[in-house]
């Protein structure tokens, strides 16, 4: 059977890692008539109502943000023009003391514009006044998602209707909803918590949950995740299991089966190494942990972190895919941590059509053979 | 070709985060000075960073890289703590 090698439940990208440590990418906004756009298509048709952005820093006491919708020009830059509902701009002000700095922030449209499925559009933020004491740093970019990002990108232009220069390096960071759906890379934050087996939680990992209209059973093959690697004589313990704990499967990792170790930031796959993997059903919770079974491991487990639980739902499986932690290795895990998105991305083994009647909810599924 | 960056300022918050802002309107914000020193460390990892330097500084003086004996046997060394950190011999 085929191998499910990538899933898409939701909406978003994929973040992989390609630089060498952890950091919000910034664009500053500090002169009258300073732009910022990010560019992307509307996933699906629907009314745009609110746009969002990661506000790095306020200094001093900047001028007012329009943030809005625009158009594309030939040379792919923002065209200039707000998008328009019944005569209305579809835009919003917002005054440096409605955010808050570090985090994403949302901000519903004075008047909702409705984009046509896969149109091109930016999402532009224009400041009224600001000077080097007073300013904004906009979130713009992953600086640790850096993949050589060609689409969607952010580009920023200065002092009204200078050239537009485009990001193309980090993936951006940005947000749109059409209702209670969120779309975009809604980013808060992002970090690793670096664990030993004598920390307060010695296992964390990625709670799940597919949609039992999905298919009737599966399997997962291991996982795909951004981890800091320990120092080298240290055993990571991987475990597949359930909400309250009862284990279904693990397989050590020697941490020598790392490229570098007691680095920050690496992509790492790895699977179970059991005889029969064990099967799963759709519609029930799993979690897939890592465990440090010595002290000093600082084994980490690369993390986004939401403004909101609801912003998960950008993300591939949406909001029934979160951090799990667990404290001691045993019992129940703790899965207070619903804002909080593990960056990681199963491997799936094999995948039965559902029971019954009826074709399952129109998620996109890519296979490999 | 050169290609160059300038530091404006790096400025740490009460929250422990650090901000680094560059010339061209761009920076970055770590979470802590740990992360930035990280970062500024990052050279040490990145081994093909001489390697391009020196196929770069190839380019430079053969455009369309017709002439390998400009670069055959050249070594580029890149020592970011030299007061000169590039030389190729």
């Amino acid at each position: 059977m085929a191998d499910v090698r990538f899933f898409t439940g939701g909406h978003g990208h994929i973040l992989e890692t390609y630089g060498s440590t952890v950091a919000i990418g910034t664009s500053t906004l500090d002169a009258t008539g300073d732009r910022l756009a990010f560019v992307f298509q509307a996933k699906e048709a629907g009314a745009i109502d609110t746009l969002g952005f990661h506000i790095d820093t306020i200094t001093g006491a900047p001028g007012d943000i329009t943030i809005g919708l625009q158009g594309l020009g030939t040379t792919g830059n923002a065209d200039g023009t707000w998008k328009q509902s019944g005569g209305n701009n579809c835009t919003a002000t917002i005054a440096y003391g409605d955010m808050t700095a570090g985090t994403f922030f949302w901000k519903a449209l004075s008047y909702s514009y409705t984009a046509t499925r896969g149109e091109w559009l930016a999402i532009v933020l224009q400041i009224a006044s600001g000077d080097v004491s007073n300013l904004y740093l906009i979130g713009s970019n992953c600086a640790m998602a850096t993949y050589r990002n060609g689409f969607p990108y952010h580009e920023i232009s200065s002092d009204s209707g200078g050239t537009w220069t485009k990001g193309s390096t980090n993936g951006p960071i940005f947000g749109y909803k059409i209702g209670s759906k969120v779309f975009g890379t809604p980013i808060s934050s992002y970090a690793y918590a670096a664990f030993s087996s004598d920390s307060t939680y010695d296992e964390y990992g990625l709670r799940f949950l597919l949609n039992g209209a999905m298919g009737d059973k599966f399997k997962i093959a291991g996982v795909r995740g951004i981890f800091c690697s320990p120092p080298t004589g240290k055993t990571i313990r991987m475990r597949l299991a359930t909400e309250d704990g009862t284990e279904l499967a693990t397989t050590d990792i020697d941490s020598d089966h790392f490229s570098t170790a007691s680095s920050t930031i690496k992509t790492c796959e790895y699977y179970f190494n059991t005889e029969t993997l064990p099967e799963l059903s759709f519609g029930t919770a799993y979690i897939i942990a890592f465990e440090a079974l010595n002290t000093s491991s600082n084994w980490g487990l690369h993390c986004l972190y939401m403004t909101e639980a609801a912003d998960l739902g950008a993300y591939n499986g949406g909001a029934e895919f979160y951090r799990a932690k667990r404290a001691d290795h045993t019992g129940a895990y703790t899965l207070t941590d619903t804002h909080i998105r593990p960056c990681m991305e199963l491997i799936f083994s094999e995948w039965t059509e559902p029971t019954g009647s009826g074709p399952p909810s129109p998620y996109n599924i890519a296979l490999t053979l | 070709m050169a290609i160059s960056a300038t530091l404006i300022d790096v400025v740490t918050y009460p929250d422990g985060r650090v901000s680094v802002r560059f010339g061209d309107k761009t920076g970055m914000t770590f979470a802590s000075s740990d992360e930035l020193l990280v970062y500024a460390k990052s050279l040490e990892e990145d081994l093909d960073i001489a390697k391009k330097l020196l196929l770069g500084w190839w380019q430079a003086r053969s455009p369309d890289l017709s002439n390998l004996n400009l670069v055959k046997g050249k070594t580029l060394t890149f020592d970011i703590s030299s007061p000169n950190p590039i030389r190729v011999q």
